[in-house]
């Protein structure tokens, strides 16, 4: 039992990272119809800036994370910029195959200026691990569920309450009429963008303190679109849910299968949901369905 | 396809053919001479180019017919070659089967696998798709990493060099005479498939399936279809890749080169016969540039260490959202341009 | 005062779809444009507020000019900007959001958050109906009910000139009465132009003062809305009257032929 709370609780909290930058992609799928391929390689090369601010330039936290969310910011702005607005009003494909093009570039970038293939982050967090009933997490896990809890809560409100999330939301809903109302689309797009790409920092460094800086880190962008799949591409609900879902069935189904099949099999875990998804119900838990016409 | 002025069919099989005027023979000609008398002046290291370029033309050609003339986008190419390759590997290596029986066996039992993940296709389309496809890479890489048993696992697995009738193909000469024979076929064929009524049905489920399928265009049938068939090049592709290297492991089949794939295709030009040899001629000779290139920049103007290995992405990469922006149908326009100016000539 | 001389707008560089339009909407004048469908009048409305170009057309000739400042060919934004805010044909409500914020996003582009709220509380004076739904979302609406939340979200911009595309369409004729009173009553109240499209003439030119109407991409009539009212043509072509002004019967075969005199 103390072994399945392990699984349970590292599996739910990395869960929570994930769904954090889940969230970012549903951002930019909803207000622009766009599927951002790209998530992988944000989370790569932003954990990488953290280590370029922390380790290598020697910034203390309190100045250095500003430092990385404003860069991420400022990537999301120049990707929609030089990118994604050229295509506006291209087929799916274009605007699918463009994000691929990003994610190849940065890559590139990643291993052009940080030629070492690993690297670990400074320690963010207090070292000392905490017991939750039988089970004992360190630190990091609990920091980045409690963070990722605080910014789905900060992004609800604000496409509640905030007029830039309620326009956010008619964008997506009908585009010209947005335009008629004297909106920038544009604009708009431009600015869920910069969001999602501030999300995919906050995430890699979460990600990068708990497990290092990885190639692998791609993988984690990856996880993500198998939990927007599961959760519904156009939900953040369906995100923050199907992120726990992802991590439990990672860590819980990769700790009692690993004995039975192959080592490894938690990293496929995320990849067979997709599949299994897929098959049964394409649209997600929470996706609504599109009404298409001829 | 364009024809020069004053030309004029006097019966349909006149009308349909590929090769329509002398002049286009004659080309043709030139070109298969100069094709095939390659080994004789190329050094060996230029012939393995033209070998690999030419297995990337099968694929490549693959990935057109299901993403070009299909409009389904995947993005686990290089998955379905990596099948092709390991059956291959596996009939000739542990089973000791004929080539050929390995390599028809590869573009089947890969056509299979792909059209099993394209089944979702026919519910979903766009970026599910992609991801489905994505989801395929990771999955058919992991099995071949973690079946030890068969694959080698992630220690690899040699293959014996191709054989038929009893002639082992060694060298990169003969190789190349193999590679080009299929690759002739396979262009020839799907030259052809586009212009049938299987080609227009993929090109009707490309520009609206709900309108195809209202037509009465079977979709799960034809989607299937382009699957197995864009999986089947590949597959074969992969055969001839695993004959062609003797040794191999899943680290050849990355997601990367899924995406490098649809690279070539896009800057080759989606949808076309020529397009995916233009593009896979594109980046893989920028390829050669680039690993020529990029130490003799890197000695003189002392670029730090990770210049070599990042430079490929990061043109590749650029190259990909130029040719979407700048020209999105691709070389094989460019290609019509110049033959269209050339026509017209001096006009 | 807007006014357009001799506009010419084509789609995709080839088909064109007027041929030189000229109209004029004065400060606080409620101008009718009227025209059987495929007339060019949507086109028109598109032309000035600068969302052609997000179907790929295009002003190829002609001037349109906005107190005096030429807006030819302007984007949305900057047309938006100046005042001139257009309510799109067929109840184009964000489904997802509730009445209040789609209001909300009418009024995205100004600062003063005070009299936003002010203009919040008068849109629900004009449209009662739309209070009692402001948390319902607007999805679910009837059609009259979200053809008054698209004017109240026009409104909500505080336009300068307010362009309505067939606030009738779909609509019961006691909605449309309704919707046409508060249109007229919002416009007398604050002095706000307005250039109304419509395919109901006669409650159009109900509360017009001008009209204009189009054919084939063209003005082929203009006058007073009550010059047009009393017009045979107008009448017999627009409103389904015959020239003694009884509804007109189909047994009166001779009269189909008929040809309008414009022409």
């Amino acid at each position: 039992m103390a072994e399945f709370g392990q699984f349970a609780i590292t599996g739910v909290t990395v869960g929570m990272v994930y769904a954090l930058i889940a969230l970012g992609f549903v951002l930019i799928w909803k207000s622009s119809g766009v599927a951002n391929l790209t998530l992988g390689q944000l989370v790569l090369v932003f954990s990488w800036f953290t280590y370029g601010m922390l380790v290598q330039a020697g910034f203390p936290v309190w100045l250095g994370m500003p430092l990385v969310v404003l860069f991420a910011v400022g990537v999301g702005w120049l990707v929609e910029r030089i990118a994604l607005r050229p295509l506006i009003g291209q087929p799916i494909l274009s605007l699918i195959t463009v994000t691929l093009g990003v994610a190849f570039f940065i890559e590139g970038m990643v291993s052009f200026i940080w030629p070492k293939s690993v690297a670990a982050l400074p320690r963010l967090f207090p070292d000392e691990p905490v017991h939750v009933g039988a089970a004992v997490v360190s630190q990091e896990y609990l920091w980045a569920a409690v963070i990722s809890v605080v910014l789905f809560v900060l992004l609800t409100l604000f496409f509640k309450r905030h007029r830039m999330g309620i326009v956010m939301r008619a964008v997506a809903d009908d585009q010209m009429a947005v335009q008629a109302c004297g909106i920038p689309v544009a604009q708009i797009f431009s600015r869920s963008w910069m969001f999602a790409c501030a999300l995919a920092a906050v995430g890699g460094v979460l990600m990068s303190s708990i497990g290092g800086i990885t190639f692998g880190l791609v993988e984690t962008g990856l996880k993500a679109f198998s939990v927007v799949i599961l959760g519904g591409l156009d939900s953040f609900l369906g995100a923050i849910v199907a992120g726990p879902i992802i991590g439990l069935a990672e860590n819980v189904g990769g700790g009692y299968l690993t004995p039975l099949t192959w080592p490894g099999v938690r990293e496929i875990i995320p990849f067979v949901i997709i599949v299994i998804v897929m098959f049964i119900r394409p649209h997600g838990l929470f996706g609504e369905r599109r009404i298409e016409r001829i | 396809m364009s024809l020069p002025t004053g030309i004029r069919s006097y019966s349909y099989s006149q009308d349909m053919a590929v090769f329509r005027t002398r002049t286009h023979w004659v080309w043709l000609a030139v070109l298969l001479a100069f094709l095939f008398t390659g080994p004789l002046y190329w050094s060996n290291y230029w012939l393995g180019v033209v070998n690999l370029i030419g297995i990337t033309v099968i694929a490549a050609t693959g990935l057109n017919i299901l993403t070009g003339y299909c409009g389904q986008l995947s993005i686990g190419h290089a998955g379905f070659i990596a099948v092709g390759a390991y059956t291959s590997a596996i009939m000739t290596n542990r089973f000791e089967l004929p080539f050929l029986v390995g390599l028809i066996s590869a573009g089947g039992i890969a056509g299979l696998v792909g059209m099993v993940f394209g089944i979702p296709s026919l519910r979903v389309k766009g970026f599910y798709l992609a991801i489905s496809t994505i989801a395929a890479q990771f999955i058919i890489i992991w099995v071949i990493n973690h079946w030890t048993s068969l694959t080698g696992g992630f220690v690899g697995i040699s293959v014996p060099p191709a054989s038929i009738g009893g002639i082992s193909l060694v060298s990169q000469a003969s190789q190349f005479y193999l590679i080009m024979i299929v690759v002739i076929i396979v262009v020839f064929l799907t030259n052809n498939l586009a212009r049938s009524r299987v080609g227009r049905a993929f090109v009707a489920i490309r520009d609206n399936d709900l309108a195809a399928q209202v037509m009465g265009i079977n979709l799960f049938r034809y989607k299937l279809l382009a699957f197995f068939l864009g999986c089947f090049l590949a597959g074969i592709a992969g055969s001839l890749l695993a004959h062609w290297t003797g040794f191999m492991n899943a680290e050849n089949f990355t997601m990367t080169d899924s995406i490098l794939y649809i690279g070539m295709i896009i800057i080759g030009g989606l949808g076309t016969t020529i397009g995916p040899i233009l593009g896979v001629l594109f980046i893989r000779l920028a390829q050669q540039g680039i690993t020529f290139l990029s130490p003799l920049l890197e000695d003189t103007f002392a670029m730090p260490a990770g210049f070599t290995t990042g430079l490929g992405p990061m043109v590749f990469g650029l190259a990909i959202m130029l040719f979407l922006i700048l020209e999105p149908r691709g070389l094989a326009h460019r290609w019509a341009l110049i033959r269209a100016s050339y026509r017209l000539w001096p006009f | 005062m807007l006014e357009l001389s001799n506009v010419e707008v084509s789609y995709l560089g080839v088909i064109r779809v007027l041929h030189g339009v000229s109209l004029r909407v004065d400060d606080g004048q409620i101008v009718a444009l009227l025209g059987a469908n495929g007339a060019g009048k949507s086109t028109t409305l598109k032309a000035i507020s600068g969302l052609l170009r997000s179907e790929e057309g295009e002003v190829t000739g002609g001037s349109i000019e906005w107190r005096g400042q030429k807006i030819t060919n302007r984007n949305a934004e900057e047309v938006g900007k100046l005042g001139i805010i257009q309510a799109l044909e067929g109840r184009r409500v964000f489904e997802h959001l509730n009445t209040e914020e789609n209001l909300l996003v009418g009024a995205y582009q100004r600062r003063d958050r005070s009299a936003v709220r002010d203009d919040l509380e008068m849109v629900y004076q004009y449209f009662p109906s739309l209070k009692e739904l402001r948390r319902n979302t607007a999805g679910y609406l009837s059609g009259g009910e979200q053809q008054m939340l698209v004017v109240g979200r026009a409104i909500m911009a505080s336009p300068q000139l307010l362009m309505l595309d067939e606030p009738s369409l779909g609509l019961a004729p006691m909605m449309v009465e309704e919707i046409y009173g508060i249109i007229r009553r919002f416009s007398r109240e604050h002095e706000t132009s307005v250039l109304l499209v419509e395919q109901n003439v006669r409650v159009a030119l109900g509360i017009a003062d001008y009209g204009y109407v189009m054919e084939n991409g063209r003005i082929v009539l203009d006058g007073s809305a009550d010059f047009l009212k009393h017009n045979e043509d107008v009448r017999e072509f627009y409103m389904g009257l015959s020239a003694t002004g009884t509804r007109k019967s189909y047994r009166e075969v001779k009269h189909y032929k008929r040809r309008k005199r414009w022409l």
